[in-house]
């Protein structure tokens, strides 16, 4: 009888040069079979494909000035750059709007409307967010998470494969996935984040035996 | 008539405009902002951490808080040694920083989260070595040299840079040689 086996993969420091594909047949290629799952982190895809910025490359506009006075001071966006970033990703006045419909929803107890509102925002990591050499950055959520996934598997000849965002705070979710996956479900065998800490360098995480197992509990 | 409304209601809006501006003000002044200091006068003495016939490290650790009242990031930190070569130019000088409470030993700054009326300890390492000859001797005549701690901070505002300076003097030089 399979058993699902989750194995964290060890890599370098991955840069905008790298191309996160190639990075996991080079890291991983030997160990991937055709019932696993490939995962990967999020904030690592997003570096791979440049989608970071810097405080000092952004000019705080007054509404991120008068928004981030508003989170909560462990909140990404807390600090000006980190909401200016949100701003520029998913657009000033949406981002206002958002905010606002958010403080209404609260008013009527219902948390996390703007973060449901501003999805891109909400993936955005301020400094200190992501592991040297990227502590001094702002790293956005990935782009095309469900396009890398599909071409993980076309590539490696998995099962399949997701972008994930998993933290230690038992937080976990599939924001890309190939087709055919519950993301769902992936995001519950990744709730105990395989994927370490930052230092621990292991962005990649295989999913042994996931489609036997899934056939198996069929 | 109509002329004298469209004025009033001009005017009424630009006052809610200004009361608004003024509480989102007043709220930001009473929300305050970080103001992270480093204490270079409680700075400990300079040690010598090694020392060899031309090359001699000394350290020291100085403390620093966060005296505002929001979060601040310590996104980078280094030392400036200030030692113009007219002043004095027989020894080689490099200086770099690390934070004690995560140490590492490559110069790399990782930014820091620092809380509200917390802070932590900089350990600051000068390390001065000559070509040729006795390093004790060549450092006899060591003037007082300045040295910055330069940081860039990051919070709720803009990011700015400060500086804090603090002097390795002569006499402090020679009493850490000594010991």
């Amino acid at each position: 009888m399979a058993q699902l086996e989750l194995v964290p993969v060890h890599t370098r420091i991955l840069t905008p040069k790298d191309n996160i594909v190639n990075t996991i047949l080079e890291y991983a290629g030997q160990d991937i079979g055709p019932e696993d799952i490939v995962c990967v982190a999020e904030s690592v895809v997003a570096i791979t494909q440049g989608h970071f910025t810097r405080p000092e490359e952004l000019k705080p506009s007054w509404k991120a000035r008068f928004l981030c006075r508003f989170v909560p001071a462990d909140g990404s966006m807390s600090s000006v750059y980190g909401m200016q970033a949100a701003m520029n990703l998913e657009g000033e006045w949406k981002t206002m709007f958002c905010f606002f419909a958010g403080a209404i929803a609260k008013i009527f107890r219902k948390n996390g409307v703007f973060y449901q509102l501003a999805r891109q925002a909400s993936l955005t990591d301020d400094v200190t967010g992501t592991m040297p050499p990227f502590d001094k950055h702002i790293v956005y959520g990935p782009k095309h998470p469900n396009q890398v996934a599909e071409q993980i598997v076309q590539r490696t000849g998995c099962y399949g494969a997701v972008v994930a965002d998993v933290n230690d705070l038992k937080r976990s979710a599939v924001l890309g996935h190939s087709r055919g996956l519950d993301p769902k479900r992936i995001a519950r065998i990744l709730i105990n984040n395989p994927f370490g800490n930052d230092s621990q360098m292991t962005p990649i995480v295989i999913i042994k035996n996931f489609a036997s197992v899934a056939r198996e509990q069929q | 008539m109509f002329l004298s409304t469209l004025i009033n209601i001009i005017v009424a809006i630009i006052l809610i405009l200004a009361v608004l501006y003024l509480l989102f003000r007043l709220y930001a002044w009473q929300q305050g902002n970080e103001r992270i200091v480093m204490l270079v006068k409680r700075h400990t003495p300079f040690i010598v951490e090694d020392i060899s016939f031309s090359q001699v490290t000394l350290t020291c650790d100085i403390p620093f808080v966060n005296k505002g009242r929001q979060n601040g990031t310590i996104m980078d930190l280094y030392p400036r040694h200030l030692m113009p070569e007219e002043q004095f130019d027989g020894v080689h000088i490099e200086s770099w920083t690390m934070d004690v409470s995560r140490p590492r030993h490559d110069g790399y700054w990782e930014s820091v989260i620092i809380p509200p009326r917390k802070g932590g300890t900089v350990r600051l390492r000068v390390i001065m070595s000559v070509k040729d000859g006795n390093i004790r001797k060549e450092l006899m005549n060591f003037p007082d040299m300045p040295i910055d701690i330069v940081y860039q901070v990051v919070g709720r505002s803009d990011w700015h840079i400060s500086k804090n300076r603090l002097v390795l003097t002569s006499e402090e030089l020679e009493q850490a040689m000594r010991q």
